[in-house]
């Protein structure tokens, strides 16, 4: 239904290939000009300047799940003003013992206007509506936890 | 083991709040200052000089493969000179009939410095990039990986 394409080069910067001192850093293009300088995390030999696949992963679960979560507030005619959240991603070992983004908590603090404000049961609704419609979370094994900001 | 973090912030724009208008655009902090302009894919109302989610999972994806088989390749001493992959992703129905990104292919081009692996060499240097990727054990997308020269 849809097509998303990246491109991603990598060049050898350092005379040798060692494990532990190669260099991360690459660059992450889209088709609409956008570059992103990548790199791998800080506890991998990555550049703490500079963004991983593991803050990507989180930021796209974090994205999506308010942009679901604006479209179904609007549907619900409720005048969202604000949206916030602090993403937290838990890289660990599963059950199987393989390491992978395990967790992922999402803090979403919405402010309404108007003179309406849905209580926060309608709000944890549609937050789980959101969660449950999201393409990406519906894409990940990771377990999803909506702690919402009141 | 580790953990991530992305703070997201997004203001309503226009007076109104209806689905089909409402501003897709937002924007994502990282804890080390990085910033990423976020909105949702053209199809869905987006802005297309921006990020949206599902090019940000194929991003993710194709960068932790790619650090991956680098790390695999130094570790059995074959030594990288570039690296590049053209990656795409498929947002699909699932199997259940949700919608997700149902399917990525990388397309990785790699070149070494002398005597690099043959085609069987390589494509167990992706398997195994593959099967010890963070992101891709978090995702249940089908990922295949088509080398451009196989």
């Amino acid at each position: 239904m849809g097509q998303h394409k990246t491109s991603i080069h990598w060049e050898r910067d350092t005379e040798h290939f060692n494990i532990k001192s190669f260099n991360r850093d690459h660059v992450i293009r889209f088709e609409n000009g956008v570059v992103i300088h990548a790199t791998s995390a800080p506890e991998f030999t990555g550049n703490p300047d500079l963004i991983s696949p593991e803050d990507l992963f989180v930021a796209t679960i974090s994205s999506c799940h308010m942009m679901t979560f604006l479209a179904v507030a609007s549907l619900n005619k409720w005048l969202v003003q604000t949206y916030r959240d602090q993403a937290q991603g838990f890289l660990e070992e599963n059950p199987a013992g393989r390491i992978m983004m395990n967790r992922v908590i999402l803090q979403p603090q919405v402010v309404f206007s108007g003179s309406n404000h849905p209580s926060r049961k309608a709000q944890e609704d549609m937050h789980l509506k959101a969660r449950r419609s999201g393409f990406i979370a519906n894409s990940v094994r990771t377990s999803i936890s909506i702690q919402p900001n009141f | 083991m580790s953990e991530f973090y992305s703070r997201l912030e997004w203001k309503r724009d226009h007076p109104d709040f209806e689905l089909k208008t409402f501003n897709r655009s937002h924007r994502i902090h990282f804890p080390n200052g990085a910033l990423l302009e976020g909105s949702s894919a053209p199809d869905y109302s987006g802005d297309p000089e921006k990020n949206n989610p599902e090019q940000l999972f194929v991003a993710s994806l194709s960068s932790c493969h790619m650090l991956t088989f680098l790390a695999v390749a130094a570790i059995g001493k074959w030594k990288v000179e570039s690296y590049e992959d053209d990656a795409v992703g498929y947002l699909e129905k699932n199997e259940t009939g949700k919608m997700s990104m149902n399917r990525v292919v990388l397309r990785p081009s790699v070149r070494f410095s002398g005597e690099g692996p043959n085609q069987e060499e390589l494509s167990k240097l992706h398997e195994k990039a593959h099967r010890g990727c963070f992101i891709a054990s978090s995702v249940n997308t089908e990922v295949r990986i088509e080398p451009p020269s196989a």
